[in-house]
């Protein structure tokens, strides 16, 4: 019994000396010329464009409470979370109105297939053959010989800022990944399979002004409170049940003068929607542009980051962008693409609200019967 | 001992762990002072040079007893302790937030992290310039 405990903290020990690598994986020169020219397969996004907030948890301060102390804290978690969360749903209904999430995969189809080279014979190197789109959700799974793009796109907590992240991979049972690390002792199994190729490239939209709050404002604030808080017949949550209590909260907070950022995501996540999506479809342009670009710029590049590395500007375009490759932690060896002159700290919560159209399209495709990827 | 002497104790055992708790919660703002310096440990200002003559200049803050502004000040105190002169320019291209996580889901907005470009303009900056840690 004493070898077996030994044994295990043993082992407990030595999980935890395992040295850290980055994410990032990068090709070699063999490998790179092994794959040549491959399709690019789009994960559909699901989600579309979903709002960001901050989910408030207070469960532990209620449990050493028991059932009491648990029931207390969930019905204060509820009405901390009820304005929040809706307001962000109600921003990403907006946003869903003018960019569905057919249009979002479209986009993106679209650009990568602007990268295919149909010369013969292909340049040297990783070129894009072919573009096609599958549904994760239906047909789960790695594809083999394939560039796998699965995309995210996030408003901040107040709507300023929207966040696109590529997290791009490439798995082929004929080209296995070796890591490029040396390690103490025997390497660790995560880094003894899995995608040949895989990093991410985050793309930060221009930032929205903040607007001011003015006694006007404040009032179309209270209006777009109380509105949001009528049931489906236009009547207001009646007194003493937990929808009034949350809404009479979000309104006390809108009266505090104060303008917090799920405050300011009501007015900025229009800005978004007006004049059918136009600055919203010119960031995805944008986006769009440096995601093709930098990920075939990275596949053809071996550079090995690493975790203790300095973060290089890569590029700055002429309206200031910068695009810097990440130069230490977890994130080394990834891309980041800034707009120029930020001055609002943005901020990414811990949930996000999803439009109700793309959650009643979620549940319908998880009815559905799934295939496995080939 | 006697009762007294109990009782005494008692006191000072108690003053002890109050002036030990008062003490544990006494606030410092922020030290304007490199990362990872004695002064500011995790906090405070790095830079480094860029390939086209720049530096890339990073401040980071904690979340609690900083603020916004407190951030874009150590930042452009930063930028006149390099160039020597404040007609600089600059370009913010990162001010971030992280998540903090508490409880089980529970999150708040963590470290402030400020991070961008600074062109001295007509002033070489070399590699030997760069702030490196003590």
């Amino acid at each position: 019994m004493r070898v077996v405990i030994c044994a295990i903290a043993a082992l407990s020990v030595a999980a935890c000396a395992t040295t850290p690598v980055p994410n990032m994986r990068p090709l070699n020169e063999a490998q790179i010329a092994a794959i040549g020219p491959t399709r690019v397969v789009i994960a559909e996004s699901d989600h579309g464009v979903a709002k960001s907030w901050f989910m408030q948890d207070s469960s532990a301060a209620g449990a050493s409470y028991g059932l009491i102390g648990a029931l207390v804290t969930a019905t204060m978690d509820a009405i901390m979370n009820a304005a929040p969360s809706r307001r962000a749903r109600r921003a990403a209904d907006e946003i869903a109105e003018v960019m569905p999430v057919a249009e979002l995969n479209t986009s993106l189809t679209e650009q990568f297939r602007g990268q295919i080279v149909a010369t013969t014979p292909p340049p040297p190197g990783i070129v894009v053959s072919e573009v096609s789109t599958v549904r994760k959700l239906s047909t789960p799974g790695v594809i083999d010989d394939a560039v796998e793009v699965a995309t995210s796109y996030v408003l901040s907590e107040d709507a300023s800022t929207l966040r696109i992240v590529a997290a791009v991979t490439y798995q082929n049972a004929a080209v296995p990944y070796a890591t490029p690390y040396t390690f103490e002792g025997s390497v660790p199994k995560a880094e003894t399979m899995g995608p040949v190729y895989r990093n991410v490239f985050t793309y930060y939209s221009q930032q929205l002004p903040v607007p001011t709050l003015t006694p006007e404002l404040q009032a179309r604030l209270v209006e777009s409170i109380q509105d949001s808080a009528r049931d489906d017949a236009g009547v207001l949550p009646v007194e003493g049940t937990d929808a009034f209590k949350a809404m009479n909260k979000e309104l006390e907070q809108a009266r505090d003068g104060e303008f917090t950022k799920g405050e300011i995501a009501i007015f900025l996540a229009r800005e978004w929607a007006k004049d059918d999506g136009a600055l919203l479809k010119a960031e995805l342009d944008s986006a769009e542009a440096f995601i093709t670009r930098y990920v075939l710029l990275d596949m053809n590049q071996t550079a090995v980051p690493s975790f203790q590395g300095e973060t290089a500007l890569v590029e700055t375009l002429a309206d200031g962008r910068t695009i810097r490759r990440v130069g230490a932690g977890l994130d080394a060896g990834s891309y980041i693409s800034s707009p120029a002159n930020v001055s609002s700290f943005a901020t990414y919560g811990n949930a996000v609200g999803i439009a109700r159209i793309h959650e009643d399209r979620l549940r319908v495709l998880r009815q559905q019967p799934r295939t496995r990827a080939e | 001992m006697g009762m007294r002497g109990r009782l005494r104790a008692t006191l000072l055992g108690s003053l002890a762990i109050g002036g030990l708790t008062l003490t544990g919660c006494t606030v410092k703002p922020p030290a304007y002072a490199m990362i990872g310096s004695k002064e500011g440990g995790i906090y405070g200002y790095a830079d480094t040079v860029t390939p086209d003559g720049g530096r890339l200049v990073r401040v980071v803050l904690p979340a609690t007893f900083a603020t916004p502004q407190m951030a874009h000040d150590f930042w452009d105190r930063r930028a006149l302790e390099i160039c020597g002169h404040a007609d600089y320019r600059k370009n913010i291209f990162a001010a971030y937030r992280p998540t903090l996580r508490y409880d089980h889901y529970g999150g708040r907005p963590g470290d402030f992290n400020l991070e961008g470009l600074l062109y001295c303009d007509g002033q070489t900056v070399t590699a030997a310039d760069s702030a490196q840690p003590d």
